[in-house]
């Protein structure tokens, strides 16, 4: 039953939210709060009954027919760090649109709407809820982006839709073929692999609609206008939710159907990647607009999450997963930054910044160390994934693994040509008086802060989740480790 | 069990044709609301009727062989009849206050008898009688809207039904004139392992029903039919008329005389239609301003995807059927909330433009807008994920995976449009300070309410097989 709650609760908290309309704004928003934390403690408590039960597989399933049973849950090592992140930022999301006046119980409703349908993506256990939870993540996040975005907020929204509807509807094609051509349709604990000829069909009919949503790099031109254009926590949703469910479909769908032509794929994989790597931080370099840099940042950090995975082996995978987590956090507290600047300035002009740690010390201090934790800097939580990333792919491509270090060079030099331009140089005397971080602010930048140092301390909490499954990933792919 | 005899299969189509005839005579008499509704409740009284006699899944000739009724059959005629009395309720407001409205009822319940028949024919003969009876009722429905473009369309559309009904009737006389009947068993076996002639007569058989559908190259008269109908009957136009001529191709190619077995060509002309449909519709869909207009294209594309399933051959019966129902409610939902748009803003021009606003106006009528369009473009939670994941499966386990791929793309292609109507109803109203409509005309809450029944339909329908296994979507459909 606890593998239910992470998507029931957020589900009927927007029923009631959507239809309860009448009690205004801020009764809309506190019933929300208490619905997403009620959510994120149902994932720690998924999360602990997992860790408890030894690692088992914990599922739930409903009625249905013998012929296809659609409702099944299930929790495993791979699902549960992406749950946890989830309940965590779902919550966040709340928080940080506390101050939206118009419509506020429909956004709420529909924020509440996209967390139970990111939920059901990570807890599917058939491959058709997968598919109906992956395409249900489309219709709130469309509103969201298209209602309460910023200027061109519809022609992003517009663009976003068909970019990742085009993607998914060729998932569905491969999603069929697999679903004809094997009996078993369960993803979590194991699911027949298809037949030789058809998987290389299947895995890039999959393939299409999850590089969509990491996104690689000729797909990713959705992204930056979508990020922009999202209100903040669309943009934190988007960032820290909605970019992992691609790479956890490619782990939890494409790899264990299409070993073989994973396999074969790895090394397009792993130039995706790289590519991913270095031109999105080229691209973060060249920014002007300071969430269009975090945006490009997000394509950098998903290039690593692509070359982790595409080792192959169980610590490449762990390392995915690892990184993956850590965007998830690192790009939420830099969007929530962002959007809470933009809140004070309505600008993300980065040359009209400058000075901010001295204006508004606990904003620049924050910005400053999330902005560190997007560059790797050791102890904090994107050094771990990602130096694993390197490693592990240097010992399976060796040194064509070379122009990575470009890419890694040029993270840090983006980031530190953010901080410079935003939080030190000479204070603009545009925003001499504006207020700080609220207390609401800083309790959500602590316990940002917080989750980002446990992880980059204690990155074995997400591997060792993560290692049952991995090794079996790994052993399917032919690896040894 | 017998629990369901044949008899009461005539049930549900004798209730309807004593509804009309009761019906026209009390408006004649003056008693116009009277008579409509005398006509609505025949329908939906044939409607539970079939519905019931659906649970029965035996398949079992009636009248002489002329006619297959029960099971899926009788499941498709509820559909069609509930269609059919929830068109003629979403017109009320229209229908109550002009001359014609006990008219276009009464066409509307005629044409869905005929549709029942044609779904369920089994006989050459009985086929081309029902196709002429909806044609004929469909003619009169689009004139009797009663402007200068409506009759111009209702023109052409019946021109070009005239063309088709020469084919059918040439079709017919080959297949009669060559091997002597006209029952589809005496045909199987007497047309063997298949000839020119039937060849033939194949093609004549396919092009008479392409034409009924609106597929390529027999769509032309789509567009202007559902830009100038009143959207009420429209609504019932657009979807129920697809749902009896898919089945009766359904009856005629892949499970009886013109399957694939015997004629190998069969499968790759409907497949070639079906595709030229389903790029033709979206890519026409995506220039249009007008809304009835863009749903007429749209129409084109969605039978595109009913023959896909047809193409599929025998393994595409069932989810041909499925998606032909779940495609009639999302079509017909649109409608019957354009329907409630106009009674709510009666100087709206049908453009898709002129929505803009509508989702501060009138949140429900907007989100019931939404829902349809999502149906039709095939997302899931709504039920026209449903017809387009079946017709897909089925095009895929018989290796047509092209054709399932040529779909989804299409179905891509379609949020362009759909997608437009949502940014329109979501966007600010162009000139401000229209916002206060002139009041609602009287009995608009009718419209309303059917807008309201139908988007609660599509979200039911599209969610409940996620809940309740994928099984709740064939409950009224096996054959």
């Amino acid at each position: 039953m606890g593998v239910l709650l992470p998507v029931v609760i957020p589900l009927a908290g927007a029923l009631v939210v959507a239809f309860a309309g009448r009690v205004g704004a801020g009764g809309a928003r506190r019933l929300s709060a208490v619905v997403a934390g009620v959510t994120f403690i149902a994932t720690l408590y998924l999360a602990f009954s997992w860790n408890a039960g030894g690692g088992e597989n914990i599922a739930w399933a409903i009625g249905g027919s013998q012929r296809v049973m659609l409702l099944r849950f299930a929790v495993d090592g791979l699902s549960v760090p992406l749950v946890v992140l989830t309940g965590f930022l779902g919550l966040i999301a709340v928080l940080t649109s506390w101050e939206v006046r118009d419509h506020a119980a429909a956004h709420h409703a529909l924020l509440l709407g996209l967390e139970a349908a990111v939920m059901a993506v990570f807890l599917a256990d058939h491959i058709l809820l997968f598919y109906i939870a992956w395409e249900a993540v489309l219709i709130p996040m469309f509103f969201l982006i298209s209602v309460w975005g910023h200027e061109n907020r519809r022609a992003a929204a517009f663009k976003f839709f068909i970019y990742t509807f085009a993607g998914s509807a060729l998932m569905l094609v491969g999603i069929i073929t697999l679903m004809v051509s094997t009996p078993m349709d369960s993803l979590v604990g194991g699911m027949a692999v298809v037949s030789a000829d058809k998987q290389t069909l299947v895995f890039w009919l999959l393939a299409a609609g999850l590089l969509v949503k990491v996104p690689v790099v000729p797909l990713h031109t959705w992204l930056p206008d979508a990020h922009v254009e999202a209100p903040t926590a669309g943009s934190v949703m988007l960032a820290g939710v909605l970019l992992k469910m691609g790479g956890y479909g490619l782990l939890r769908v494409a790899l264990p159907l299409a070993p073989d032509a994973f396999r074969a794929a790895a090394p397009v994989l792993a130039i995706l990647g790289g590519i991913g790597i270095v031109y999105g931080a080229v691209l973060a370099l060249g920014q002007r607009d300071l969430k269009r840099l975090v945006a490009y940042s997000s394509v950098a950090h998903m290039g690593f999450m692509l070359l982790a995975m595409s080792t192959g082996t169980a610590l490449g995978i762990g390392a995915a997963v690892l990184v993956m987590v850590s965007h998830g956090l690192v790009s939420g507290l830099l969007f929530f930054l962002v959007g809470a600047l933009y809140d004070r300035t309505h600008t993300r002009e980065i040359p009209r910044f400058g000075g901010l740690v001295a204006q508004v010390p606990v904003w620049g201090g924050v910005f400053v160390f999330g902005a560190l934790a997007s560059l790797g800097l050791p102890g904090l939580s994107g050094f771990p994934g990602e130096l694993l990333a390197v490693l592990e792919g240097f010992r399976s491509f060796g040194w064509w693994i070379a122009p990575v270090g470009l890419g890694v060079v040029l993270g840090a030099a983006y980031n530190l040509y953010a901080v410079r331009a935003v939080a030190h140089g000479e204070p603009s005397v545009e925003w001499q008086s504006i207020p700080d971080l609220g207390m609401r602010e800083r309790a959500i930048a602590a316990s940002f802060v917080l989750f980002i140092v446990g992880l980059g301390v204690w990155p074995g909490v997400v591997l060792s989740a993560t290692e049952s499954v991995t090794r079996i990933l790994a052993m399917a792919l032919g690896g040894g480790q | 069990m017998q629990a369901v005899t044949p008899t009461i299969l005539w049930v549900p189509g004798a209730v309807v044709l004593v509804g009309i005839v009761i019906g026209l005579v009390a408006e004649a008499s003056g008693r116009r609301s009277f008579g409509i509704a005398t006509i609505a409740a025949g329908l939906l009284v044939a409607a539970a009727v079939s519905g019931w006699s659906a649970l029965e899944t035996t398949v079992s000739l009636v009248f002489g062989g002329l006619l297959l009724g029960g099971g899926g059959f009788s499941g498709l005629a509820c559909v069609v009849y509930v269609l059919a009395g929830l068109s003629i309720l979403s017109g009320w407001s229209r229908a109550t206050s002009t001359q014609r409205g006990g008219t276009v009822a009464g066409l509307t319940a005629l044409s869905a008898v005929g549709i029942q028949v044609l779904a369920s024919s089994f006989d050459l003969l009985t086929a081309v009688l029902a196709l002429e009876i909806v044609a004929i009722a469909g003619y009169a429905l689009v004139s009797a809207t009663g402007s200068r473009r409506s009759d111009e369309a209702a023109m052409r559309y019946f021109v070009q039904g005239g063309t088709a009904t020469g084919f059918t009737v040439l079709g017919l006389a080959v297949l009669y004139g060559v091997y002597g009947y006209s029952g589809y068993t005496e045909l199987v076996a007497a047309i063997g392992t298949g000839s020119q002639s039937a060849a033939f007569g194949m093609v004549l058989v396919l092009a008479a029903f392409a034409f009924k559908l609106g597929a390529v190259p027999f769509h032309s008269w789509a567009p202007d039919v559902f830009e100038t109908t009143d959207a009420s009957s429209a609504g019932f136009l657009a979807s129920a008329p697809k749902i009896g001529a898919l089945m009766a191709l359904l009856v005629l190619f892949p499970g009886g005389i013109f399957n694939e077995g015997r004629f190998p060509g069969a499968t790759l002309a409907i497949a070639t239609i079906a595709a030229a449909s389903v790029v033709l519709g979206n890519v026409g869909a995506l220039r249009q301003r007008s809304l009835g207009r863009m749903l007429g294209y749209s129409g084109i594309a969605q039978v595109g995807y009913g023959l896909i399933g047809v193409a599929a051959g025998v393994g595409g019966i069932t989810a041909t059927a499925v998606f032909a129902v779940t495609y009639a409610v999302g079509a017909a939902a649109a409608f019957f909330v354009a329907e409630a748009v106009r009674v709510r803003r009666p100087d709206w021009d049908g453009t898709i433009a002129g929505l803009s606003g509508l989702a501060a106006e009138a949140p429900v009528l907007a989100a019931g807008m939404t829902v349809a369009v999502l149906s039709l473009t095939g997302m899931p939670l709504m039920i026209g994920f449903w017809g387009k994941l079946l017709v897909f499966s089925a095009a895929v386990s018989v290796n047509l995976t092209w054709l399932a791929v040529v779909g989804v793309i299409g179905s891509v292609i379609s949020f362009g449009y759909y997608g437009s109507v949502i940014r329109s109803m979501y966007a600010a109203p162009q000139e401000a300070g229209e916002g206060s409509p002139g009041g609602e005309l009287a009995g608009g809450r009718m419209a309303f309410t059917v807008a309201l029944v139908a988007m609660i339909a599509v979200i039911i329908g599209g969610t409940g097989p996620v809940i309740a296994g994928v099984d709740v979507l064939f409950r009224l459909l096996t054959f």
